[in-house]
């Protein structure tokens, strides 16, 4: 479902190097995880799929973003393990979980190599320049502060974007620690239902906040895997209605940006 | 394949995954590639502004705007473009040396063409934005005798 409705938003999109095949590419997808729905089909169309996201991330390289990755390792371990045995159905979640943890880990630890959310650089940044980030946290900056920061061009020498809000900066500061401690309290049994929700609630308001919807989508199916079994499967209909939401969005307001 | 290859394979992945950030790290400090991009999970690290390319002539001493110099050929322009579209990727991995030939040829007597090569980063220490400048010369080949 992630899949199908993001290739098709895929394709709605003007991108003149690939042309009417993007379509093609959307309407194989959407049959080939259709018959994916059928267990005897499941793997192979999997692997197909898993293809075709391949095909599209060395067709699109570098450009490719770092989601169109998790999504494609996501399909192909689906792909190459059989969930249906007791043994690969472990090893299958073990392996997607390791790679949320993974990726937690490392956007946390990006984020201190950088040295720009210390002080709220960053943000301060996109605060400036970006819209949705001066919407998503506006609120919570003094109006001088906010209306400074977005008074700063972009040419060299521009700044300072250290933000002098103290809620911004500990809000900036915590997006690394939450990133880089999270993994470990998932790990932890005794840790892991409180770790899941505060995750949950974590990426479910920064991935808004980006507008990175389909990344939050993704990492949020992936985080209910540290979840009791069967929560992501109970929760298909909200997801449904995401998606669907999604694309609906895409063809009546071309214009709202999201991702 | 049995499941202890299977265990193998994606233990053998993860390790990978998990390594190849620090990989990329090293490519950003480096060669300034893009945080954005080639999967290291290092977004929202650095804003991302597309790089700056001037070009410049020298004839003798001096040293002007190729604009000035010879006009800009639309062909010149659409590969000026283009490369500062691949260059905010590739960063310093992509020398700019086919728009330097093209330069050469468009400004016809030139010594030099010089691409210089801006790009804008938060410089963490004083929180603001500093330009991390490349600059490329490109000589004229000297005119064969005989």
């Amino acid at each position: 479902m992630h899949v199908t409705t993001r290739l098709w938003i895929w394709a709605m999109r003007p991108y003149a190097a690939a042309g009417a095949s993007k379509y093609i590419v959307a309407v194989a997808a959407t049959g080939l995880a259709l018959s994916a729905l059928r267990p005897a089909f499941e793997r192979p169309a999997l692997t197909a799929i898993a293809l075709i996201l391949l095909g599209k991330i060395v067709a699109t390289f570098p450009e490719t973003s770092n989601h169109s990755l998790l999504e494609f390792l996501a399909v192909a371990l689906f792909a190459f393990l059989d969930r249906r045995s007791v043994e690969e159905g472990e090893l299958l979640l073990r392996a997607c979980r390791w790679m949320v943890l993974i990726v937690l880990f490392w956007s946390g630890l990006q984020k201190v190599l950088y040295g720009t959310y210390f002080h709220a650089q960053f943000l301060g940044a996109f605060i400036a320049f970006k819209s949705s980030f001066a919407q998503a946290f506006g609120a919570i900056l003094p109006v001088a502060e906010l209306a400074r920061l977005q008074s700063l061009p972009i040419r060299a020498g521009a700044g300072p974007f250290a933000v002098n809000s103290l809620p911004l900066v500990m809000l900036s500061n915590a997006v690394y620690l939450v990133e880089m401690v999270l993994p470990a309290l998932l790990l932890w049994t005794r840790t892991r239902a409180a770790a899941v929700l505060a995750a949950i609630l974590f990426t479910a308001v920064l991935q808004t906040a980006a507008r990175e919807i389909f990344f939050g989508a993704l990492f949020l199916n992936l985080l209910l895997l540290f979840a009791r079994r069967g929560v992501n499967r109970r929760l298909l209909p909200l997801f449904a209605m995401l998606y669907l939401g999604l694309l609906m969005t895409r063809l009546l307001a071309p214009g709202v940006y999201f991702n | 394949m049995n499941v202890a290859a299977k265990r193998r394979v994606i233990a053998a992945g993860l390790v990978v995954f998990a390594l190849w950030p620090l990989v990329h790290r090293v490519l950003v400090l480096r060669y300034d590639i893009s945080p954005w991009r080639f999967f290291g999970w290092a977004m929202y690290c650095q804003p991302k502004f597309a790089p700056e390319v001037a070009i410049y002539v020298r004839r003798g001493a001096e040293r002007i705007p190729l604009i000035e110099a010879a006009g800009e050929p639309s062909e010149l322009q659409r590969r000026r473009r283009d490369y500062v579209r691949r260059r905010e990727m590739w960063g310093g991995l992509l020398a700019p040396d086919n728009l330097g030939r093209e330069a050469l040829r468009a400004a016809g007597d030139a010594d030099v063409v010089e691409i210089i090569v801006r790009r804008l980063v938060i410089e963490p220490a004083t929180s603001r934005l500093t330009a991390r400048e490349e600059t490329y010369t490109y000589p004229a080949a000297p005119p064969s005798s005989g």
